[in-house]
C-alpha cells in the first residue's frame, strides 16, 4: 500500500493500481468512456484526464500508475478544462438524436455530456455517418452513435473468446465491424449491450419498449443454468402492480458468480413469458375434451381421482417428476406431498439416467470449488462438458485465464466449439471415452507408483499427453459436465473421475443443467433421500424406474416430458397410458394436451417469489418481479392447497417464509463426503452401435427459453440437423444435406443431414430438445440411420 | 508440406520468416508481410478469401487480418492497373505543388483520383506523408519506389517510361 493525495485528501492505495482504479476504490468518481474495469486498458477515449502535480500534461487516469506521494487533482480548472475539451471533441461527430435513442436515460454519453459538456460546439463541419451493421437477431446497432472506445471489441476477445468484431479502417473512417456481415455466435453477445458506453449497441428484443426512468428494477437469479447468475429484472408500470410486465433484463453484479455478465439466454428468455402457450387458467380433460375449470373444480378434481387411484392402488401408484425452475420451496412441498401420500417415486434429475451410485454420490451436486477459483487454476479439465453453450458464464472466466496461464484439457463426445484452445483433447464416441478415461487413471496411478485398480487399453497419445499435464499441475479441478451425467456410464465415469481427483489431488465437480436441479436434490426431490437428506434403505423409483415400471398417476412439476427428459418416447407413451397425468405447468403444448388430465397453471420464475441452489450450494432468494398472468399461481401456493384438499396434515403454511423457515430446519445442510464405489472393471461396451448424442442447444434447454422468440433465431442449421463425420456418412451412403430417418426403438424422425468432422466414429449427434426431435427416442443411446425416400 | 490453409507455398513461407523473428506467441506480426506477398501474387489486390486463409494459417480470427489490411493503404480490395501511382497530397506535398501533379496525372491519364485507366495500366491514389516531404511533391509506384521533387514534366517521363516498359514486358 502507498499514501498518494486525491484532491487535497490522503488515500491508501495498493501499488500498481492506475489513478482510475484507485480513485474508485475511495468513490472519487473520474469520468470515463473507454475503461472498463474488467476489461483491458485502451486508454484511447481521454476522457479520464486528470491533473498530476508536476506533470505537465493532464494525465489518462486509466492508464497512468499511482507512485508514493503521487498527488492527483481529479476536479481542478486543469482536469476540467481538459475534460471538457475531450467531451466537446466526442461530440463532434455524435449525433444528438437523444430522443429517438433507445439507450436516452441510461447513456454514459448523456450523463457526461450533462456533466462536463459545452452547449455550443466550434466545430461547424459536417458530422459523419456509419451504416448500420447487422449483427444478427439479438442486438440492435446505430454505428453513426459509436465514439469507437472499443469496449465491445475487448468484450468479444477478452471475455467473450471470439473476436466477432474489429475496428476497421482508420482516421475520421474508423468503425467497429464484422467486415464481412455475419451474426454473432456468442452465447455472451448481450454483454457487449451493457459494455457500450452509448447507443450504438441495443436490445434488439425490448427496443424502443420504454425509457429506463419509466422501469423498476427487481433483483433476481437467472433461472437457466446452475451458476445462479445475478439479474436485474426491469419491468415497467411503477404503479400499477396488476398491469406490470417484465421489460428487459440486465446483469446484477456478483463478483463471486457471475462478476458483470450474463449469457444471452438469461437476458433474453423473458420473451417467452407473453407467449402464447401460457396457460392462464385451470383446465381439466372430460371425455378427451379439454374445459377451464375454475381452481376449485380443478382441484378437487385432482384431489377426487389423485384421492380414488391412491385409496384402491396405494400410494405406491403415483410417480412425481419436478423441472429444474421449480423453487426449493416448491420442491420442498412436492417431495412432501408425495411421500405424505404414500409414494417415494419423485425425481428431478431429468437429463440422468444411470443412477446405479446414488447412494454413495452427494446428497446433491456440487463444483467440488468456488466458481471464482476457476479464475487460479494450473489446469481445467472438462469431461463431457459443451461448457460454452450449456454455463457460458463460465467461459468469461476461462478464456481471460488463458492469458495467464491456465491450460484447459477436455475427453469429449465431439469437437465442441470452446471459445478458448485445448491443450489437449481427446474425443471419442462413449465407449472409447470411458476405455481412455480408466486408461488415463490407470497411466496415473502408475505414475504416483499407486497400484493399478483398474486394468484399462493403452492410452492414446493424447491420454498421455492428458495424463503429463494433470501431473505436472498444482492447482486442477476435474469438472463433469452435461454429457457424462446424461450418458450409461455416468456412474463409470464419476468413480473414475473421483479416483483422478484424488490421484492428482485435484477438485472434482459436477455441472448439471438446469437452475435448481442443485436445490431441488437437496430439498429431496430425489427417491432414495428424504428431505433431511436421510438415506432410504428401500429407494423409490426414479425417473427411469418410473417409466419402466409405470405407475398409474403422476404429478409433472415444471416440465414438457416430450422435450425435457433423456427418454423421451418411452416417457410420452407411458404418460399416455396413465390413468392420471396431472401437470402444474406455465406453458400448455399439443403433447401436453395429450397427455395430461389436469393442467394447472403455475408461475414461471419472475411470477413467484423464491429459492434457487447454485452449483456452489449457496441459496439465494428472489421476489416475483409481477402478478401471475391469468389465473396462474404461485405452484408453492398450489401443492399447499392441493394438500389440503387431499386432507392432508401438515400443510397449514399462510406464506412462503412458513414454507421457507420448516424448510430451513427439515433440510440440514449436509457435511456428507462422497465416498463413490471404486470401479474396478469398465461395464460390457458395445462396439457397433451408433449412439446418439443428443445435446440440449443452449436456447431450447427449457420451457421458457424454448419460448423466447429472438433467441429461437440464433439456431443455426448444424443446431437443427443430424450430424455425423464423414466416414460414417459414406458407410452408410448418406451425404450432406441429405434427409434421413433416425430411428429409436419404435421412434421415428425425418432430419436433414451434415456432414461435420468433428463427430467421433459411431456417433451422430440428434439435438434434443427441438421441435423436430420432441418425443423422440432416447438420449445416449442406439439409433439407426437411413435415407429418407422423401 | 503442412497445410498452408490455401496460401501458395511462397506466401507461407513468407509468413513463416516473418513469424520467426518474432517472440512466440506473437504470431500475428506475421499478417502484414503475409497480406502483402499474398496481394503481390495476387495481382495487386486481396480478397475476403485470401484474408480469410492468411488468418487461418497464422491462427488468428479473420476479423484480426480484416483489421491491419483495411487500415493500411497500401492494401487494395478490388483489381487496380499494373501500376499503382500513390501521389502524396499531406501537407508538405500539398505547399510544395501536389495539386498542380494531381491535376496534370488525373488529365494525361484521363481518370479521378482512385480510379484506374480502362487499359488497367494505371491506378491513381492520393496518400498521406510518405515521409519524403524534404523532397516534396512526391508519388510512390506500386508501393516500392518513390519519385520525387515532381514536376509535371517528370511525371511525363516517368509515365512513358512505364508504359514502354509495360510494353516491352509483354
Ligand atoms: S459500439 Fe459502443 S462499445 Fe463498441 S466501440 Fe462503439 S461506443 Fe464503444
Ligand atoms: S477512460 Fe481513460 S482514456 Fe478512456
Ligand atoms: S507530406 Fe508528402 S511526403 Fe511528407
Amino acid at each position: 500500500m502507498i499514501d498518494i493525495q486525491i484532491n487535497g485528501q490522503t488515500y491508501q492505495v495498493l501499488e500498481g493500481a492506475s489513478i482510475i482504479e484507485a480513485a474508485d476504490e475511495h468513490g472519487i468518481y473520474i469520468p470515463r468512456f473507454c475503461y472498463h474495469k474488467k476489461l483491458s486498458v485502451a486508454a484511447n477515449c481521454r476522457m479520464c484526464l486528470v491533473e498530476v502535480a508536476n506533470m505537465k500534461k493532464p494525465m489518462p487516469a486509466c492508464s497512468t500508475p499511482v507512485s508514493p506521494d503521487m498527488v492527483i487533482f481529479t476536479q481542478s480548472e486543469k482536469a476540467l478544462e481538459a475534460q471538457r475539451s475531450v467531451m466537446e471533441f466526442l461530440l463532434i461527430n455524435h449525433p444528438l438524436d437523444c430522443p429517438v435513442c433507445d439507450q436516452g436515460g441510461a447513456c454514459e454519453l448523456q450523463d457526461l455530456s450533462i456533466g462536463f459538456g459545452c452547449s455550443e460546439s466550434d466545430f461547424g463541419g459536417d458530422k459523419r455517418a456509419v451504416d448500420k451493421l447487422e449483427l444478427g437477431p439479438l442486438l440492435q446497432t446505430y454505428m453513426t452513435r459509436c465514439i469507437q472506445c472499443t469496449r465491445c471489441i475487448r468484450f468479444s476477445r477478452e471475455l467473450g473468446g471470439l473476436s466477432e468484431l474489429g475496428m476497421i479502417d482508420r482516421g475520421g473512417g474508423e468503425k467497429v465491424s464484422t467486415y464481412v456481415e455475419r451474426d454473432l455466435q456468442s452465447e455472451l453477445s448481450g454483454n457487449m449491450i451493457d459494455v457500450c458506453p452509448v447507443g450504438a449497441l441495443t436490445a434488439k428484443p425490448s427496443r424502443f419498449a420504454g425509457r429506463s426512468w419509466e422501469y423498476v428494477e427487481h433483483e433476481g437469479v437467472a433461472a437457466h443454468d446452475c451458476l445462479g447468475s445475478n439479474m436485474y429484472w426491469h419491468s415497467s408500470q411503477h404503479d400499477n402492480v396488476e398491469t406490470r410486465e417484465v421489460m428487459r433484463v440486465v446483469p446484477k453484479e456478483n463478483e463471486s458468480i457471475n462478476e458483470c455478465w450474463i449469457s444471452d439466454r438469461d437476458r433474453f428468455s423473458f420473451e417467452g413469458l407473453t407467449h402464447e402457450s401460457r396457460l392462464l387458467s385451470p383446465m381439466v380433460k372430460h371425455n378427451g375434451t379439454w374445459k377451464e375449470a375454475s381452481w376449485e373444480a380443478a382441484l378437487s378434481e385432482c384431489a377426487d381421482k389423485l384421492g380414488s387411484l391412491i385409496d384402491s392402488n396405494g400410494g405406491d401408484c403415483l410417480g412425481v417428476l419436478a423441472g429444474p425452475q421449480t423453487t426449493m420451496e416448491e420442491g420442498f412441498l412436492l417431495q412432501k406431498l408425495t411421500r405424505a401420500l404414500g409414494s417415494k417415486h419423485i425425481d428431478s434429475r431429468l437429463r440422468e439416467q444411470d443412477f446405479s451410485d446414488q447412494a454413495c454420490r452427494l446428497p446433491s451436486p456440487r463444483l467440488g470449488c468456488q466458481i471464482a477459483d476457476l479464475d487460479s487454476l494450473d489446469t481445467l479439465f472438462f469431461f463431457g462438458c459443451d461448457v460454452r453453450t450449456q454455463h457460458p458464464v463460465l467461459t468469461t472466466r476461462i478464456n481471460p485465464s488463458i492469458e495467464e496461464g491456465l491450460s484447459v484439457c477436455a475427453m469429449n463426445p465431439m469437437d465442441y466449439a470452446y471459445t478458448f484452445p485445448l491443450t489437449e483433447q481427446v474425443v471419442a464416441g462413449p465407449s472409447a471415452l470411458l476405455q481412455q478415461l480408466a486408461a488415463l487413471v490407470a497411466l496415473v496411478a502408475k505414475e504416483k507408483g499407486e497400484s493399478a485398480v483398474i486394468s484399462a487399453e493403452k492410452p492414446s497419445a493424447q491420454t498421455q499427453a492428458i495424463a503429463k499435464r494433470l501431473l505436472n499441475s498444482e492447482k486442477i479441478a476435474l469438472l463433469m459436465g452435461e454429457h457424462a451425467l446424461a450418458s450409461t456410464h455416468a456412474s463409470a465415469f464419476r468413480s473414475l473421475l473421483s479416483q483422478l481427483a484424488t490421484l492428482v489431488g485435484a477438485s472434482f465437480g459436477e455441472l448439471p443443467y438446469g437452475a435448481n436441479t442443485v436445490g431441488l436434490q437437496y430439498v429431496g426431490c430425489v427417491p432414495h433421500r428424504q428431505a433431511d437428506g436421510m438415506a432410504l434403505a428401500e429407494p423409490g423409483l426414479d425417473i427411469v424406474g418410473m417409466m419402466e415400471q409405470p405407475r398409474r398417476a403422476y404429478v409433472l412439476c415444471q416440465l414438457e416430458p416430450e422435450s425435457d427428459v433423456l427418454q423421451a418416447a418411452k416417457t410420452l407413451k407411458t404418460l399416455d397410458e396413465a390413468a392420471l397425468v396431472i401437470c402444474l405447468t406455465a406453458f400448455e403444448s399439443d403433447a401436453m394436451r395429450q397427455y395430461a388430465d389436469i393442467m394447472l397453471p403455475v408461475a414461471p420464475p419472475s411470477e413467484t417469489s423464491g429459492q434457487f441452489m447454485n452449483i456452489e450450494g449457496s441459496i439465494q432468494s428472489f421476489q416475483a418481479v409481477t402478478v401471475p398472468h391469468g389465473d396462474a399461481r404461485p405452484a408453492w401456493k398450489v401443492l399447499r392447497v392441493l394438500a389440503n384438499f387431499l386432507k392432508l396434515d401438515h400443510f397449514e403454511y399462510r406464506s412462503l417464509e412458513a414454507v421457507r423457515n420448516d424448510l430451513s430446519v427439515v433440510c440440514e445442510s449436509e457435511d456428507s463426503v462422497c465416498e463413490l464405489p471404486i470401479l474396478k472393471t469398465l461395464p460390457s461396451l458395445k462396439e457397433n452401435e451408433l449412439i446418439r448424442l443428443a445435446p440440449w442447444p443452449m436456447v431450447r434447454s427449457d420451457a421458457l427459453v424454448r419460448r423466447a422468440s429472438s433467441l429461437q433465431k440464433t439456431l443455426r442449421a448444424e443446431q437443427v440437423s443430424a450430424l455425423v463425420n464423414a466416414a460414417v456418412a459414406s458407410t452408410h451412403g448418406l451425404s450432406d444435406g441429405s434427409q434421413v430417418k433416425a430411428r429409436q426403438g419404435d421412434s421415428e424422425i425425418e432430419i436433414t443431414l451434415r456432414v461435420d468432422d468433428r463427430i467421433p466414429d459411431q456417433c451422430v449427434m440428434i439435438p434434443s430438445g427441438l421441435s423436430i426431435s420432441a418425443g423422440f427416442g432416447s438420449a445416449e443411446q442406439a439409433v439407426t440411420l437411413e435415407k429418407s425416400n422423401a | 508440406m503442412s497445410d498452408t490453409h490455401g496460401l501458395s507455398q511462397s506466401t507461407a513461407s513468407v509468413i513463416d520468416v516473418w513469424i520467426k523473428k518474432f517472440p512466440e506467441g506473437k504470431a500475428r506480426s506475421a499478417v502484414l508481410a503475409g497480406l502483402k506477398a499474398a496481394q503481390d501474387e495476387n495481382g495487386g489486390h486481396l480478397t475476403n478469401e485470401i484474408m480469410e486463409n492468411i488468418a487461418a494459417y497464422i491462427g488468428l480470427p479473420a476479423i484480426e487480418v480484416f483489421e491491419v489490411a483495411s487500415f493500411y493503404d497500401m492494401c487494395e480490395f478490388k483489381p487496380i492497373g499494373r501500376y499503382k501511382l500513390s501521389v502524396c497530397t499531406n501537407v508538405s506535398c500539398m505547399l510544395c505543388g501536389s495539386h498542380a501533379i494531381v491535376d496534370h496525372l488525373e488529365k494525361r491519364l484521363g481518370v479521378k483520383m482512385g480510379e484506374t485507366t480502362q487499359d488497367g495500366m494505371f491506378t491513381l491514389r492520393d496518400v498521406e506523408c510518405l515521409a519524403a516531404c524534404i523532397n516534396a511533391p512526391m508519388l510512390q509506384v506500386n508501393d516500392r519506389e518513390l519519385y520525387e521533387k515532381l514536376t509535371p514534366e517528370s511525371v511525363d517521363v516517368l509515365l512513358d517510361r512505364l508504359i514502354a516498359e509495360a510494353k516491352s514486358g509483354e
